[in-house]
């Protein structure tokens, strides 16, 4: 899910990076701009939350049923909005190859708004339920 | 079961994706009453159904939630937030004003959302999520033990 949306976040500017958790030291976090746009640098994590395998004597079987969270994080609030909206356009009711998974299908969860005074960030979170098989 | 339809989502959801602080986090479960069904009970006949159905979650979130003084823990509950003619809706949450008025929280903010959404140093981030997750099943058999409970049986599934 990682290099998917490193492959098809079209953002601008690009976010600094795409990766697993935890935010790397001052990634998207210190107040940083981007040069050509001039806008503050960003950052996304991606985590998984909850998985439970489904299994089947009938139907489909070996699907993973999980929650998936992704973090966007930036100093500007509403650049990390941006980014979660264009992540969210990605991948809720999306099916099909997205990485090393077919997703079968993708729902969205919830939103949330953090932000960290200490690194002086906003975290705009989506959580997706996706269930999903290894292609 | 063919008559209730149950969802789960995020507390406030797409349509009111800011928090403010003192706002709690957690997620609600949504039992909608589906076919005849809906002729014969109304959602203020399942709420206290919901709410009984949860105590899974709400077990397993008290035992998964980490602990260090007890105050957000304390604030894990389950609350009825909306009944409609064929509609309930409970939540289990946690935080809000009563941790940012805990003696136990020194600093007197809501860090719970903090908790649920990046874990700590010693649990992982979803602590209430999962909990709802990995209870769903046991959650939607004690809403149909319940419904059959209220009919006595009269309507099949």
């Amino acid at each position: 899910m990682i290099q998917y949306l490193r492959a098809n976040l079209t953002l601008d500017p690009i976010p600094e990076g795409v990766g697993p958790v935890p935010l790397p030291p001052g990634a998207g976090a210190a107040k940083v701009r981007d040069n050509a746009s001039n806008r503050f640098k960003s950052y996304i994590t991606v985590q998984e939350i909850s998985a439970k395998d489904l299994f089947s004597l009938t139907g489909p079987s070996n699907y993973v049923d999980s929650i998936m969270q992704i973090n966007c994080w930036c100093a500007d609030r509403e650049e990390a909005h941006r980014m979660r909206t264009r992540v969210k356009a990605l991948l809720i009711n999306h099916s099909g190859a997205v990485g090393s998974l077919n997703i079968d299908g993708s729902e969205h969860v919830l939103d949330a708004v953090l932000y960290d005074s200490d690194r002086e960030v906003h975290q705009s979170i989506v959580r997706i339920h996706m269930a999903w098989t290894l292609a | 079961m063919a008559y209730t339809r149950t969802t789960v989502g995020g507390i406030g959801g797409t349509k009111f994706p800011s928090r403010t602080p003192g706002d709690p986090t957690g997620l609600s479960i949504n039992s909608f009453l589906i076919g005849k069904i809906k002729e014969v009970l109304s959602g203020e006949q399942v709420a206290p159904i919901l709410l009984w159905a949860m105590e899974p979650a709400y077990e397993q979130a008290k035992a998964d939630w980490p602990v260090v003084t007890g105050a957000s823990s304390d604030t894990i509950r389950l609350e009825t937030d909306e009944i409609e003619a064929n509609f309930a809706r409970v939540s289990l949450r946690v935080g809000g004003e009563q941790l940012m008025q805990d003696p136990r929280n020194k600093k007197g903010i809501d860090y719970a959302p903090f908790v649920e959404f990046n874990g700590t140093s010693k649990t992982p981030p979803g602590t209430i999520t999962h909990a709802v997750i990995i209870t769903q099943d046991e959650v939607k058999e004690r809403i149909k033990l319940g419904l059959q409970a209220l009919l006595g049986g009269a309507i099949g599934g």
